[in-house]
């Protein structure tokens, strides 16, 4: 899926700040790394991407058939991985992709292939709860890509994470991440620089040094 | 649920006071009007004259069976050595003394007594300086309980014009059917003697049945309260536990929204959700009432209350526990329907 985004403006409630004010950006298929300093709005680009958060103007346009931001769009097109675990609390693990999975239109069978995948099939019968923080980041990152979105949206997907989780994750990414799907990594772990193919830096739109002397 | 089992419970004890004190009332003749009015022997051969153009007057105003008249001379029978018994006199219009025979043959002499005296078929008695004889029957209550006598001797208009004209005690009895009627007719009754400059003695529960009435009127409005206090407890309560609800779990709502759950449907699902609560407590507090009456029957019974067969809670109470139950379900909706409005990516972080 291409995503293409012109003259983008956003800036939240209350705030009189732009976080985006005349945003132009592209991504193919393939795997994007969104890096920059905190609060640079890596997080709030991928919620724009996906249409969680209406753009104060501009343009986000997609070669989907349906509307940014829609029901059908967030059903059939978008697998996200918030920075915070949400997984459904009430729901095993093997029932959080499953039903991801059925809402999506796609057979259930298969949650065990990505269940295996990120290393996780022994706790499928568990509840989120039950999991540590990698494993439930891993059951996390299989619900979204069990879907085979067109459009993978990772926000901080190996945060706090060991490396022995974030290479599951990173191997799990690269195996998904098939022809025609865009990803967009929203991460400033290095860890991660080697699977992307492209990567869009906000620190040279704004340098951390010019950063860190607004801050002064 | 228990706010609803409360309210029902308060509702429906309020309904069966207020149904048990009418029918008690009712059966104690709370609407009976007495009034008496003493004629004197120079007014009293005028006032008898008009005697039955007053009672037509009444009776046509306040119907036939409302109107009961009856006088008593200033004097006494006597019977067995010298027993004096007071004497009362009925008119034409009496009919339960009037038996068929009356049509053909003079009206007779009565007897009238509480319980059994062992009388024989005819009793001799005495009316100053004559001899006659009474018929024994059994005193009716009316007599009875507004005149306080236990016996009496009835005798025909007809018969004692001459000792009327002497003076008598004129008594007129109405048993009214609303306080409405009572005050009219004390105030008809009043008025009339006033212009007639005769002095009337009217008792009646006047006093008590303006009392009751603020009774009830304050009972309506104990009721309204409770209703309205159940009512906004009970939007507040749903509202707050919806409240509480949607703060804990917004976040899981968006999540669900971010899968592309439409919010019309999380709006539906909350609304049936909180809409079966209510109606779960609304079918509980209609199915238990019984259950509560009967815990309560022995107390209920020590009152003179009767058991109930069906739930006795007026309609328009009905419909508004239905009303507060379903405002209650629409202010539930209030915290979904704005946190839906809330950008899903505002909330998921």
């Amino acid at each position: 899926m291409k995503i293409e985004i012109q003259q983008l403006k956003f800036r939240y409630p209350r705030s009189k700040e732009f976080v985006f004010d005349g945003l132009d950006f592209s991504a193919d298929s393939g795997i994007t790394l969104i890096k920059g300093f905190s609060g640079c709005g890596k997080s709030t680009l991928l919620r724009l991407a996906a249409g969680l958060l209406p753009p104060a103007s501009g343009i986000i346009k997609t070669d989907s058939p349906y509307a940014v931001g829609s029901p059908r769009f967030l059903k059939m097109e978008v697998g996200f991985v918030f920075q915070q675990i949400n997984l459904l609390p009430l729901a095993s693990i093997e029932r959080n992709i499953s039903l991801a999975l059925d809402m999506a239109g796609r057979s259930k069978c298969d949650a065990k292939y990505w269940l295996d995948l990120l290393g996780i099939s022994k706790y499928a019968n568990k509840m989120p709860q039950q999991l540590s923080g990698g494993q439930q980041q891993r059951a996390s990152i299989a619900r979204a890509l069990a879907k085979s979105p067109s459009l993978l949206l990772l926000d901080e997907p190996t945060s706090g994470l060991d490396d022995l989780n974030t290479d599951i994750i990173c191997k799990a990414i690269r195996k998904s991440v098939s022809e025609g799907t865009t990803c967009l990594v929203a991460s400033h772990d290095h860890r991660l620089d080697f699977i992307s193919n492209d990567i869009l830096d906000f620190n040279t739109f704004l340098p951390v040094e010019e950063h860190l002397q607004t801050l002064v | 649920m228990l706010l609803g089992l409360l309210a029902t419970m308060i509702l429906t004890l309020y309904a069966e006071i207020e149904r048990e004190l009418k029918s008690q009332l009712e059966k104690n003749s709370i609407y009976r009007v007495f009034s008496s009015e003493v004629v004197p022997n120079n007014k009293a051969a005028t006032v008898l004259g008009r005697t039955h153009e007053e009672e037509q007057l009444w009776k046509q105003r306040y119907g036939d069976d409302k109107i009961t008249h009856i006088k008593q001379p200033l004097l006494s029978a006597f019977w067995k050595k010298d027993a004096s018994i007071p004497i009362v006199v009925y008119g034409e219009s009496q009919a339960e003394f009037r038996t068929e025979q009356s049509l053909t043959e003079p009206a007779k002499i009565w007897f009238l007594s509480k319980g059994n005296l062992n009388l024989s078929s005819v009793e001799r008695i005495r009316v100053l300086d004559r001899n006659t004889v009474a018929h024994p029957r059994e005193m009716p209550d009316w007599i009875s309980q507004n005149l306080s006598m236990d016996r009496a001797i009835a005798i025909p208009q007809e018969f004692m014009e001459v000792y009327l004209k002497k003076g008598f005690v004129n008594f007129t009895i109405a048993n009214l059917s609303s306080l409405e009627e009572v005050e009219d007719y004390i105030e008809q009754m009043s008025a009339y003697h006033d212009a007639e400059k005769r002095k009337i003695k009217i008792v009646s529960s006047l006093e008590i049945i303006h009392n009751l009435e603020k009774v009830t009127r304050f009972q309506q409005l104990a009721r309204a309260g409770v209703l309205i206090g159940c009512g906004v407890i009970l939007s507040c309560t749903l509202g707050s536990i919806s409240w509480l609800e949607y703060r804990q779990e917004s976040y899981l709502l968006a999540l669900l929204r971010s899968f592309g759950t439409p919010g019309i449907i999380l709006q539906l699902h909350a609304f049936f959700e909180n809409f079966l609560l209510v109606l779960l407590g609304l079918v509980s507090a209609s199915l238990l009432w019984r259950v509560m009456y009967r815990s309560g029957d022995a107390y209920l019974a020590d009152l003179g209350f009767e058991e109930t067969g069906s739930l006795a809670l007026p309609f328009y109470d009905t419909g508004i526990i239905l009303l507060a139950g379903t405002i209650g379900v629409l202010l539930a909706m209030i915290p979904t329907g704005i946190g839906l409005r809330k950008p899903i990516g505002l909330i998921l972080q």
